[in-house]
């Protein structure tokens, strides 16, 4: 449920009417490509440490069409974070161990599985085809490079691009973002920017080889709401002049209706719920995903009584309960059956899944 | 409910606060009631962190005074200040770095106690942490552990538990459920609300996460550039925002729900330097409504209801 | 930038002032009587006395400092007692020598110790890491004059590969200068080494998880590329820091090592003069060392704002 365009130049800027977004996936979208840039499937994710062996992400799979918006929904320790560095082949090895299927479609068609392909042929792909931004815009930027300079190193390393024509792409991209000044700001360092300010030249360094998939991870959770207004609008606007597919990292479900067409909603290393975005925000079907819903105070929720917060926390993932492993927190676990048996990932017939042994009855 | 009978339990007048040249708080002045309240809400730079201090005196004001229970704290030499510290506590942000990690939970909790001399005998004031510790949720045998042994809420719980060790009757809660997970902030969120509760606490709650402030606080006010945009009852402020900052930053919040479509302002550039602030209202160069007026003077705090105020001069707008 | 270079030179003046003073007055409160050098044993108490009074020992130390500085000021350092030498000759042909194997310690703890850190922080616990850090150890525990003479034991008794001591300028016969320059510099450096190495790979562990590094791997960056234009510029500001903190240690280890190896250098100048009560070169040289220390300083912290932008000028 996504605003489609909207003009970031004014001050005020419209929610498009309606009660949902064509893009949302109500209806499905004529233009949408039959087939995905990105198509993970059966994603294991395990790390070898002091501490043996531990199943982070297990079983992952989603798929997101060009000019798409996927987002990844979870608490820490979901495993959403490890998913999306998986898909950029940035998690750390040998400690690290990726199976399963990560086909990425490049312009010409041609599929190539990220989890079978080399560190080498990893990077070309990396900050060319597909690019990822992160929470943190301060600590992602090298302090001792100008915002210039770390804009257009994507464009040296993969186009072999002169100093001048980078310099003069750098402040293209750094207009293009919505930055000010941007001949003048090209020349700056991170440190004299605002926090909204570097996370718009992290967008730019990720957009500057027009890649055709963006991983954005948690990108405006450091940031202030209004400013997090502006980076969302103008991600959207941006995804629609480049025609990207995006896979969207949160932990914010308000984030979600802002920006995702579809959601894959995680608990503790496994896909517990997705769907088209407005139907699983409107209609949860999962408890969990029920549950973080209403465990946010939010516009309507009574004052005077306690907020439904979900007791316990996310387990430790070297020691899994048996059966669901939502079962100890979740107010329709049955005894017997919830902590016994571990539930499938079912499909629906309206497209969507859902891991719970009782979502028919609840 | 907070005391009706409309005694300032806490009074902040003509609050100031620069930092070199940097004007953190200017002219910020309100008054909280026993057992109400206080939500206090702002971007990064707002001041609202440095607001939260200077009402502790943890941070010395520039000028202006702060009285709290009918004794002005600037009038107090340290050794008095300490004995008002032990009504007054502080809950951080960061439930990793607020704790010792070479300090047992147990002695963290005792320290105050220790601090302001109360509950003499050491039996007698393990026996308190114990209790404080089931007070917070947490089981008494948990005193002997190390804070790395807690996960993050369970350690927003300690520091709580050692906030309340004193007996206060002040809490500064500073973004204190905002590092938190959503599942175990809304469990910190109905913590802090039944102690509030059953102990009459009276609170000053910053937070960036306005959701969290329409649930906890009882009056809410807005900070922009170290100055009170908005202030008012929290029901009627969310509801019915007056300044055009508020709306902005209300209209802002993203929403789950997808019935609850609305206008959508976004404001145009970032906050600007406290350093070099636009003249007149703070707020004008991104301000919609903004008039050639709004650039002559600072636009006063005044009474929009009896119970309502606003720093902005446009009544038209509704 | 040139400014702030000014006014940083005018901050020192006042370091360098009373370091010179402490230096000066330390020396004349030496026990021991510099006459017995110039005169012999056999003198009179008369002829010492009167030698002192014509050469100002009898005056207050304020008085004498002022003198000495201002005829330094008109470039007149004096001449050594025992030799009849000015100070100034003197300098000249030492200064050399020591700066000399100050820059190639230096220049050896850049060389050896910068790459060993980065190969140490890359195989982190491998045996390279290992090495480095038994190194590290090692060679920060060594003794200048112990490490020197094993040096000359080995390379130059037992293996006869290099000469054990002497000295030829450089300008004179590079090739004879830098084969004796070779011991010495590394007993000088062998310690900055062990101190750059460690410090490099500290700090190359530290900024290699930093987020800024991740972001350049999400570019697709080639691992030389991650290293040297990522990491390295980032952990090299540490680096710099021991450097310069070591500056003052470098220059002492000099002293003992000028002498192990009879090299006519600043530390020799000032032992031999010590030795003799033959105060106006120590002096002299002293200062030297106190100025020279006091711009390695300077200069250590005008190349931190060439490396880290965030540091303003």
């Amino acid at each position: 449920m996504r605003a489609d365009g909207g003009d970031p130049g004014l001050a005020l800027g419209r929610m498009s009417d309606g009660p949902l977004n064509i893009r949302a996936g109500a209806a499905p979208s004529p233009v949408v490509d039959a087939q995905p840039v990105l198509r993970v499937s059966g994603l294991h994710v395990a790390f070898n440490g002091a501490a043996g062996r531990v199943q982070v992400v297990e079983d992952v799979a989603f798929a997101i069409p060009a000019g798409r918006t996927v987002a990844l929904v979870g608490e820490s320790g979901s495993g959403k974070s490890v998913t999306s560095l998986a898909v950029m082949g940035l998690l750390p090895t040998p400690a690290a161990e990726v199976s399963g299927r990560i086909e990425f479609r490049d312009g010409a068609g041609n599929v190539w599985d990220f989890a079978r392909l080399t560190e080498a042929q990893m990077r070309g792909f990396r900050g060319d085809r597909v690019a990822m931004i992160f929470q943190e815009p301060m600590t992602s930027l090298n302090p001792v490079h100008s915002v210039g300079e770390q804009i257009s190193e994507a464009l040296l390393v993969h186009r072999r691009m002169g100093r001048k024509e980078r310099r003069e792409a750098a402040i293209r991209m750094l207009a293009q973002v919505g930055i000010p000044e941007p001949e003048r700001r090209a020349a700056a360092y991170p440190h004299e920017l605002s926090g909204g300010m570097r996370q718009r030249v992290m967008i730019g360094m990720a957009l500057v080889c027009q890649p055709r998939l963006l991983i954005a991870d948690e990108p405006t959770t450091a940031l202030d709401v209004t400013i997090q207004a502006q980076i969302l609008n103008d991600l959207a606007r941006l995804q629609d002049e480049l025609g990207m597919a995006m896979l969207f990292v949160t932990h914010d479900l308000g984030v979600v209706a802002e920006i995702a067409h579809e959601v894959v909603v995680m608990y503790a290393g496994q896909v517990v719920e997705s769907g088209p975005a407005a139907h699983i925000l409107k209609a949860p079907r999962h408890p969990y995903t029920r549950a973080l819903l209403h465990a946010v105070p939010r516009a309507g929720v009574d004052r005077h009584r306690p907020l439904p917060a979900i007791p316990g926390m996310v387990p430790d993932p070297r020691h899994l309960p048996a059966g669901c492993r939502f079962h100890a927190r979740c107010q329709h676990a049955m005894a017997g059956r919830c902590d016994a048996e571990p539930p499938r990932l079912e499909s629906a017939p309206d497209g969507r899944t859902v891991r719970c042994l009782r979502w028919r009855e609840l | 409910m907070p005391d009706s009978s409309g005694t300032a339990f806490l009074a902040v007048d003509a609050l100031r606060k620069s930092f070199g040249p940097v004007r953190a708080v200017e002219n910020v002045a309100f008054t909280l009631r026993r057992g109400e309240v206080m939500g206090l809400v702002g971007e990064s730079g707002s001041g609202k962190t440095t607001v939260g201090r200077l009402v502790l005196r943890l941070v010395e004001p520039t000028s202006g005074r702060v009285v709290f229970d009918g004794t002005d704290l600037g009038a107090l030499s340290g050794r008095q200040m300490r004995r008002v510290r032990k009504r007054m506590q502080i809950v951080f942000q960061d439930p990793f770095s607020s704790l010792n990690p070479y300090q047992r939970v147990g002695e963290a909790i005792e320290e105050p106690l220790i601090v302001h001399g109360l509950r003499g005998e050491r039996a007698q004031r393990q026996e308190r942490v114990r209790e404080l510790l089931s007070l917070v949720g947490l089981r008494p045998a948990h005193a002997g552990r190390y804070p790395h042994e807690f996960s993050g809420g369970q350690r927003q719980r300690i520091a709580i538990a050692r906030a309340l060790a004193s007996e206060p009757d002040f809490i500064v809660a500073d973004e204190a459920v905002s590092a938190l997970d959503v599942s175990i902030q809304a469990q910190i969120i109905n913590l802090l609300r039944e102690l509030q509760q059953s102990f009459q606490l009276t609170m000053l709650f910053i937070s960036h996460d306005l959701g969290v402030v329409r649930y906890l606080a009882d009056r809410t006010m807005v900070l922009y550039l170290g100055r009170i945009v908005e202030m008012g009852p929290t029901e009627e402020l969310f509801a019915a925002p007056r300044h055009p900052y508020t709306r902005a930053l209300l209209s802002a919040i993203p929403d789950p729900d997808p019935d609850r479509r609305r206008e959508r302002i976004i404001l145009k550039g970032d906050v600007p330097s406290p350093i070099d602030p636009p003249s007149g209202c703070a707020f004008r160069e991104r301000c919609p409504f903004a008039l050639a007026a709004c650039a002559v003077e600072v636009p006063a705090l005044r009474a929009v209801t009896p119970t309502h105020s606003k720093a902005c001069i446009r009544d038209d707008l509704h | 930038m040139i400014r702030h270079v000014a006014r940083r030179v005018v901050y020192l003046l006042p370091i360098a002032v009373m370091t010179s003073f402490l230096v000066f007055s330390m020396l004349l409160l030496l026990p021991g009587d510099p006459t017995f050098a110039l005169l012999g044993e056999t003198a009179t108490l008369q002829e010492r006395a009167a030698l002192r009074t014509k050469l100002g020992f009898d005056q207050a130390i304020p008085v004498q400092y002022a003198r000495w500085v201002g005829h330094m000021a008109t470039g007149d350092f004096g001449r050594s007692l025992r030799t009849q030498e000015p100070v100034a000759d003197m300098l000249a042909a030492r200064v050399p020598v020591t700066l000399e194997l100050t820059v190639l310690a230096v220049l050896l703890a850049v060389v050896i110790g910068v790459p060993g850190g980065i190969i140490a922080s890359l195989k982190r616990n491998g045996w390279a890491d290992l090495f480095v850090s038994f190194f590290a150890m090692g060679g920060m525990a060594l003794p200048y004059f112990w490490a020197g003479i094993l040096l000359i034991r080995l390379f130059a008794l037992k293996l006869d590969w290099l000469p054990p001591s002497g000295f030829v300028p450089l300008a004179q016969d590079p090739v004879a200068n830098l084969k004796l320059m070779i011991l010495p510099s590394v007993t000088v450096g062998i310690s900055l080494v062990a101190l750059v190495m460690r410090q490099t790979r500290t700090s190359m562990l530290e900024v290699l998880s930093q987020d800024y590094i991740r972001t350049a791997r999400a570019k697709g960056v080639s691992r030389t590329r991650l290293l040297v234009r990522h990491a390295l510029q980032n952990a090299l500001i540490p680096v710099v820091t021991v450097i310069g903190l070591q500056m003052g240690t470098l220059v002492s280890g000099a002293v003992v090592t000028e002498t192990i190896f009879s090299l006519p250098g600043l530390g020799r100048m000032v032992v031999e003069g010590i030795f003799t009560r033959d105060l106006a070169p120590v002096q002299a040289a002293i200062l030297v060392i106190v100025i020279g220390v006091i711009l390695v300083n300077l200069l250590t912290d005008l190349s931190y704002a060439a490396l880290d932008r965030r540091i303003k000028l």
